[in-house]
């Protein structure tokens, strides 16, 4: 058996049932790191003895006759905005690699850590997670396990890719304006963006305090709804996958999430669509003014955050985040507050639509993965920048907090995601649409060939 | 760019005390320009009076 | 100083764990190897009080066993690279009364974590 290809459920039933001791599990992931991370440049940091020890101490625990969290032993590892304890938290940039180390693991990551997990490492994202593609000039881009000449997506690129590629179970990232949907959609794995305020911040680098979101990445629907319910208290939905989904209540968003879109994403929403019986439209009206209302904020928010270093050493920003975060933090206040209001519009506008529909599918992406360095792309017959573009569909849905499940469609070429949104707090649901098209064959993570 | 828009950018760059260094001029305006014509989406809507904010201080 | 470094506490965690399984097995050769050989080393017992290595070494040699128990509310907690404090509630079939284990460890250079103070005693009973 290849242990890297396993779910993290399966792992820890392995070390639990003593079966496989979870150092064994963690060598076989510690091996394929060394073998594969030269070249996909998922890890900015290795925390290899650390999850030595803890392996270490689980199977001593176990073997004492400790009942071990259910993550017993299972490789983990975390966006580089995640507190690690004795790490500076880089957060993708060159000025905070000195800065102090943390002196705790971010409340997230502690509670995996409780739950029996080791921890590989710290993994590369875009800078101050202002980006879509994982391209950073100080740690350098991160490639798509499915091919590898292709971006991973990003902000959380390292994130996503460790999963894709087997070297880690399951990883943490970060969202704000589409940055675990976006590269989980990418390179072919669950993401999970839960309702905004869902999950503890403490512990991880900021980037806009209006749309910040931490969500896992995993291979599998269970694995994805555990790691949930690990990550926060109030909302326990492991047992509920099985509750299936009324057909009736479930649309596809038309009108700004299907312009510009590529052929092979339409076909992958129409496939999630199919699978679970829906055959409806939804409009969510004036969304290119919400992707634009949370680029104006995003940028403020980003720009203020950064003023102090954008003053004093502009020059050791990545030249993608500099001019944004400058530019952004210029904008007149006007600008924002009337952003905010639109906010309160857009939101009060969704919930009508969510009285009739309980989901809505969207694509993660326009369209597949663009080539690292590509600078523009052909969407709906116009060229336009990548960069920016890539979130069109990601950005109205984060602007207003709303849980969504990046879902991978089985399909030839590159992995194609869609989005399966929910209303505010119905994690439950979207998770439980997502365990009935995997156990239907229509959604799958498999393990890239490397 | 338009007169308007550089005015603005220099004069709000010495207002907040954020200085443009010369090198970063160029991207730093397209950047704006970007910014701007999506500001125009959002400010050019016409919200209902009624429309409060987003975010809730509750003391 | 750094408390709960993950590394320091996952060796803790490693090493408290061996120590219960080798007292549940009453692997006699292991469970002096957990206690700091030295005359300054101490365990009070639930009965009685041990002062040296010596003293812990003998009453392991004589006592036969240690009752089966169970654990809870166990917590460790570490300090820098090399102390750490472990202690745990613990309950023995056929007595009502909850255990509770205190142990000072210490990360010698040579011989690693070793416990250099160890204190168990069970709740009085309620009158």
């Amino acid at each position: 058996m290849n242990f890297w290809d396993q779910s993290a459920i399966a792992l820890a039933k392995l070390v639990r049932s003593r079966e496989v001791s979870a150092r064994e599990i963690l060598e076989a992931h510690i091996a394929r790191v060394e073998k594969f991370d030269p070249l996909l440049n998922c890890f900015t940091d290795r925390t290899f003895a650390r999850a030595r020890a803890e392996a270490a101490s689980v199977d001593a625990r176990i073997a004492a006759g400790e009942d071990i969290g259910p993550l017993a032993g299972v490789p983990i590892a975390v966006k580089n905005l995640f507190d690690v304890a004795g790490l500076p938290t880089r957060a993708g940039s060159k000025i905070r690699r000195t800065a102090r180390p943390a002196t705790a693991d971010a409340a997230t990551l502690a509670r995996l850590i409780r739950a029996g997990a080791v921890l590989l490492g710290a993994l590369n994202m875009d800078e101050y997670a202002y980006g879509f593609v994982t391209e950073n000039a100080h740690d350098g881009p991160t490639r798509n396990p499915h091919d590898t000449a292709r971006i991973a997506g990003g902000s959380s690129g390292g994130s996503v890719a460790a999963v894709a590629a087997g070297l880690a179970a399951i990883t943490l990232g970060s969202d704000t304006n589409g940055s675990i949907r976006l590269p989980a959609g990418l390179t072919g794995v669950f993401g999970l963006k839960p309702t905004y305020g869902r999950i503890d911040r403490t512990g991880t680098f900021p980037f806009v305090d209006s749309f910040d979101h931490l969500g896992p990445f995993a291979r599998t629907t269970a694995d994805l709804a555990l790691a949930y319910d690990l990550l926060q208290g109030t909302d326990k939905v492991f047992g509920k996958l099985e509750k299936p989904v009324d057909p009736g209540r479930v649309a596809v968003l038309g009108d700004w999430f299907e312009q510009g879109a590529m052929p092979e994403m339409l076909e992958a929403v129409a496939s999630v669509a199919r699978g679970l019986g829906a055959s409806a439209k939804a409009t969510l009206p004036e969304s290119a003014r919400a992707r634009a209302a949370a680029f104006c904020i995003s940028a403020f928010e980003g720009g203020q955050l950064h003023k102090a270093d954008l003053r004093a050493r502009p020059e050791d920003f990545d030249p993608a985040t500099r001019p944004r975060l400058i530019a952004g933090a210029l904008q007149p206040a006007e600008t924002i507050y009337q952003a905010q209001r639109f906010r309160a519009w857009y939101h009060a506008e969704a919930m009508k639509i969510f009285e009739k529909f309980d989901l809505l599918l969207a694509p993660a992406t326009p369209c597949t993965a663009p080539l690292i360095g590509q600078k523009t792309m052909i969407l709906g017959g116009t060229e336009m920048p990548v960069r920016p573009n890539l979130g069109l569909y990601t950005q109205p849905i984060s602007f207003i907090g709303l849980p969504v499940v990046c879902v991978p469609v089985v399909s030839p070429g590159m992995p194609r995601g869609v989005q399966i949104i929910a209303g505010p707090g119905r994690e439950a649901l979207a998770l439980a649409a997502a365990a009935q098209l995997e156990r239907d064959g229509v959604i799958a993570a498999p393990v890239a060939k490397l | 760019m338009d007169d308007a828009e550089k005015n603005y950018l220099a004069a709000a760059s010495t207002l907040i005390d954020l200085p443009i260094r010369p090198e970063h001029l160029d991207e730093v305006m397209a950047a704006f320009a970007v910014i701007t014509s999506q500001a125009r989406l959002v400010t050019e809507f016409s919200l209902p009076e009624i429309i409060e904010a987003a975010p809730r201080f509750i003391p | 100083m750094m408390i709960d470094d993950p590394v320091t506490k996952a060796e803790v965690e490693a090493r408290f764990a061996a120590y219960e399984t080798a007292l549940m097995t009453n692997d006699v050769a292991a469970l002096d190897n957990f206690f700091w050989p030295s005359p300054l080393a101490l365990r009070f017992g639930a009965g009685e009080s041990l002062f040296g290595f010596d003293a812990i070494a003998a009453f392991r040699a004589a006592r036969g066993g240690s009752p089966q128990r169970t654990l809870r509310n166990t917590q460790i907690t570490t300090f820098g690279p090399d102390h750490a404090v472990a202690t745990t509630e613990f309950l023995r079939a056929g007595e009502p009364r909850i255990g509770r284990q205190t142990q000072v460890w210490v990360k010698f250079p040579d011989t690693g974590w070793r416990i250099v103070s160890a204190h168990v005693s069970l709740v009085a009973e309620k009158s």
